[in-house]
């Protein structure tokens, strides 16, 4: 049996390599560009467990015992940190919501803890808190190095035997019968029994070909970095109201982002000069020890965001035989790929459908079984 | 300590005469000379230590974007001292730490130990994680009091020219006779380039570089072409071009630009010479040592070795000598003149010194010698600058002979519309070249922007430049450039070894990258135990390319290094995106856009 990947982000390469794990012969993924092109080499790449839904809670739960146990895994020490998350909260409403989220992440063993503005300014003397209300922290969060755990993932599936393909960009999903043949690419086609698209941003326009519609659509989201400087910044700080944030790369770069109204769509990776103004403004009046900092470089990529801004994964008993997906993640797929691959590698090859991965099937939109997350970052 | 000081001024006016002090030492400068300079000067070579190695590093090149060493100025942290004018009194602090531990610490980051087993344990990483966090030399952030506010200014403009060297003066002032309105952006303290250093003829060129330039500098005066000096070009976004001057000091002045077309005149990069401990500090490129003689009086040394025999090597050596110095030059090649003491077929190259240089040995085939040098100048070969370019939209492309250019057009248009390119920035070699296609660039812009009359003057404007090009001998590699501009075709030719490689072997001390200590081991690895032969994967497998000089020294030679090492063209391997900002800038700049009238 053959099994397409298309598209070798950190989805893509975790399926891979689970599935080269659990005994697929013949894994083949096709990268439009260069490995890890996309949304992986862009992410902030950081890692948590506090979700608005307790559908995606327990699942990045998972997904990080995985993600730490990653460098015995891999090989790749892909340098993980727990520093936390800290919520910035500014009124009644927003403390109110996190207590009662909190009642929920205490259930599955995650509880946060509140401090107070003075404890906040205790713990992290560098944070602007006139303003705050109180703050959320959340220890279990943390971050790693995007780039070595895509890189370490591809070398394992290699190891066991996937190929991957680069400059090779899909065009389209060939069906049959109604099951899944092959794809094409501008210079021919490859065969396949089983096609995966975790292609991100990308994965809607190959979909709507198939005459399949989901309700997802790419949005651009920017990031900044300043020059690096001594780590000081542990967590990452997080304003709820504006999801401004900032947090401090191991190297020292201190980076950041925050929501400014762009239209949805695959608009080109260009940066804008309002997004990067409105990111420096947040962080001069966040932290008045950075005024001088120096912004280095600022880039694009997309977050795949779906109708519930929760990820898609798996199938459809209605599509074509053979054919999956793992995208629509909202902006939270790098944290979760490492159990999405596993999951889905049991989904195509024993056609397990996993407790976790349930709630997460693309045929939720048409039942109407969403899972709202209201906590999406950036 | 030797004087650098030559007893003559070179061609430039001295500013005034100021008293600087440093960690606590007072320290004689002028106000025309960057920091960098004034510390030269006084035998003050290395003001940094690097990044993960805690080597000592002076400034490898005098141009703003190559931050590779920082210094405290007045308290403000990570300023680089070859972007900024001393002032009396200026307090200047240079770091000099170098903890204990730095040994158990090198092996902590060299990035092959990062994966071994006993690193990434789960138990063992967390400990192995602060002593990262803690031991990075990294500067520390400060709240600093400024003086002057950040402020903001609106530009608008028919025409910005980037870079104010011959090839932008002459394309501003062309385009202004058209009734442009001309915007100039230099970074330097007054427009001329790298000409304006050149006491001698420039190829193709009746008298001498600094004079033709001066000349053609008051000409775009007289003519009202506004210029924007100290200032740099940071980034093109989809709302706005962004340009940044970083005074006043402490924070800065942005420039929010619009206008219809950009040349491009950023000139070219010397590329750093890649050879064992070429980080030390008295090592440097051929347009610092060029500059600081002519413009400021000052000798990069008194014994010179001048890395590869070309054209501008030999300018060099022709310069230091009038103010007796002695020179040596060394090229890989084998024939040597009699004009100019050359040593041919030099394999190897390897820097001696502890805290600065002050030898060299030097290995060809079948003998090897030292020579006590105080100063090496890298001048083996020169790439255009694609930052700006290549961050505007235009392709990049590797074309033998010329280097990774900005491909475009005999009317020097790139693949981005409204975007023109000129001089040392399109791949040009030296000289007259660039006058002619500086004006090419402006009397394009004047087309592009429905002059009557530009196109027939540009028409007979090409003839000529065509015939140069057939008379200097380059007419086929710029043909082959114009003509993948037609055809969206690139060359696929392989490459032998890099023109800059004076070391035979992956060494572990021949640095490729300044900022983060990046060796030629380094990327030997990510080739060939990885795998990845993309600079884009190499980039994010060791961090080339990543860190403050924004890849200005780096990419350009390790897209080479790799090329030669995977037996790919360098077309395949590719030079990473350009992503702005070409210079950084102080958050507090970026803060203060659009507050203020805007």
């Amino acid at each position: 049996m053959r099994v397409v990947v298309v598209g070798s982000g950190v989805i893509g390469l975790s399926s891979a390599y689970n599935l080269a794990r659990m005994g697929a012969k013949d894994v083949v993924i096709l990268e439009k560009e260069y490995l890890s092109y996309g949304s992986t080499v862009r992410s902030a790449s950081r890692f948590r467990v506090h979700f608005w839904a307790e559908e995606n809670s327990k699942f990045a739960l998972e997904s990080k015992k995985i993600m730490v146990r990653l460098p015995s895994i891999t090989g790749w020490n892909i340098l993980v940190t727990t520093g936390g998350y800290l919520w910035l909260l500014f009124n009644e409403d927003e403390v109110k919501v996190f207590r009662k989220k909190n009642k929920m992440w205490d259930r599955l063993g995650i509880a946060g803890k509140f401090l107070s503005p003075s404890e906040i300014k205790e713990r992290y003397p560098y944070v602007y808190v006139d303003d705050v209300l109180e703050g959320f922290f959340g220890p279990q969060n943390g971050s790693c190095f995007h780039n070595y755990v895509a890189f370490g993932y591809y070398k394992a599936a290699a190891k066991l035997g996937a190929r991957l393909f680069e400059k090779s960009p899909v065009e389209k999903v060939l069906v049959e019968d109604n099951r899944v043949v092959g794809v094409e690419l501008p210079g021919g086609k490859v065969e396949a029994d089983v096609v995966l698209l975790a292609a991100g941003a990308w994965t809607d326009g190959l979909l709507r070909n198939l005459g399949i519609n989901l309700p997802t659509e790419p949005e651009r989201k920017e990031v900044a970095l300043t020059e690096a400087y001594r780590y000081f910044i542990e967590p990452l700080i997080i304003d709820f109201g504006t999801s401004a944030y900032i947090g401090q790369a191991l190297k020292g770069e201190i980076l950041g982002s925050l929501e400014v109204p762009v239209k949805s769509g695959l608009l080109p990776l260009e940066n804008t000069l309002d997004f990067l103004v409105k990111w420096a403004r947040a962080v001069y009046k966040r932290f008045p020890l950075l005024r001088g900092a120096r912004v280095m470089r600022c880039w694009s990529g997309y977050y795949s965001m779906s109708a519930d801004s929760s990820h898609i994964m798996g199938r459809d008993p209605d599509w074509p035989r053979g054919l999956y997906v793992a995208y629509g993640d909202s902006g939270h797929g790098f944290m979760m790929a490492p159990l999405i691959g596993k999951l889905l590698a049991k989904n195509i090859l024993y056609d397990e459908v996993d407790e976790l991965m349930r709630p997460f099937l693309p045929t939720r939109f048409k039942e109407g079984r969403l899972i709202p997350e209201k906590l999406v970052i950036g | 300590m030797t004087n650098l000081r030559v007893k003559e001024p070179g061609v430039a006016r001295k500013g005034e005469a100021v008293s600087i002090n440093v960690d606590g030492a007072i320290v004689e400068g002028f106000t025309s000379e960057p920091v960098s300079v004034v510390l030269y000067a006084n035998g003050i070579r290395s003001f940094d230590r690097s990044k993960k190695l805690y080597r000592p590093r002076g400034f490898f090149s005098l141009h703003p974007q190559a931050r590779t060493a920082t210094v405290i100025v007045n308290g403000i942290p990570a300023v680089n001292p070859s972007e900024i004018y001393p002032t009396d009194g200026m307090k200047v602090r240079t770091q000099q730490r170098r903890p204990l531990f730095i040994r158990f610490f090198e092996s902590m980051v060299d990035t092959s130990l990062l994966h071994k087993p006993i690193v990434r344990n789960r138990l063992v990483w967390p400990i192995a994680l602060k002593l990262i966090g803690k031991s990075i030399n990294n500067p520390e952030p400060v709240e600093y009091e400024v003086k002057h506010g950040a402020s903001t200014v609106v530009e608008n403009a028919d025409l910005v020219v980037v870079g104010g060297g011959v090839a932008g003066l002459s394309a501003a002032v062309e385009a202004r006779k058209y009734g442009l309105e001309v915007l100039q952006i230099d970074d330097g303290l007054e427009p001329g380039g790298e000409m304006l250093c050149d006491e001698l003829e420039p190829p193709g060129m009746s008298e001498p570089g600094y004079v033709f330039v001066r000349r053609l500098r008051e000409k775009a005066v007289e003519l009202g072409v506004k210029t924007l000096p100290k200032t740099t070009l940071v980034g093109f976004f989809e709302d706005a071009v962004l340009a940044f001057s970083p005074y006043p000091l402490g924070s800065g002045t942005s420039y929010v630009i619009s206008a219809k077309a950009y040349v491009c005149a950023t000139g070219s990069v010397d590329l750093p010479c890649i050879f064992a401990n070429n980080d030390l500090p008295g090592i440097m490129d051929a347009s610092s040592a060029i500059r600081m003689l002519t413009l400021h009086g000052v000798v990069a040394g008194r014994n010179v070795a001048i890395l590869g025999a070309t054209e501008r090597g030999l300018r060099v050596a022709e310069h230091l000598r009038r103010h007796a110095v002695n020179t040596i030059i060394l090229d890989k090649s084998k024939s040597s003149s009699g004009k100019h003491d050359i040593i041919g077929g030099v394999r190897e190259v390897i820097a001696v010194g502890k805290n600065r240089l002050t030898a060299i040995e030097v290995r060809c085939e079948g003998e090897s010698l030292r020579l006590n040098v105080d100063c090496v100048v890298c001048a083996a070969s020169v790439n255009p600058d694609v930052k700006v370019p290549a961050q505007a939209g235009a392709r990049v492309a590797y074309f033998k002979g010329l280097g990774f250019v900005p491909v475009h057009d005999c009317f020097m248009r790139t693949k981005k519309d409204g975007l023109f390119v000129a001089g040392g920035a399109s791949g040009s070699p030296y000289g007259v070249l660039h006058a002619i296609e500086g004006r090419i660039a402006g009397l394009s812009a004047a087309v592009a922007l429905n002059k009557t009359g530009a196109e027939s003057d540009r028409e007979v404007l090409v003839k000529e430049y065509r015939s140069v090009l057939k008379k200097l001998g380059i007419s086929d590699i710029k043909e082959s450039v114009f003509k993948s501009f037609e055809t969206d075709s690139l060359p696929e030719e392989k490459i032998s070894e890099p023109p800059t490689l004076f070391c035979m072997e992956p060494r572990r001390d021949a640095f490729v990258c300044f900022c983060e200590d990046i060796r030629l081991w380094d990327l030997y690895r990510s080739v060939t135990v990885y795998g990845f032969t993309s600079l884009e994967k190499v980039k994010r497998s060791t961090g080339v390319g990543t860190a403050r000089c924004q890849g200005r020294l780096c990419l350009v030679n390790s897209a080479l290094y790799v090329a030669y090492v995977a037996g790919l063209s360098p077309n395949s391997v590719g030079i990473a995106r350009q992503r702005p900002l070409t210079l950084s800038m102080p958050i507090n700049v970026l803060a203060a856009i659009g507050v203020g009238g805007n």
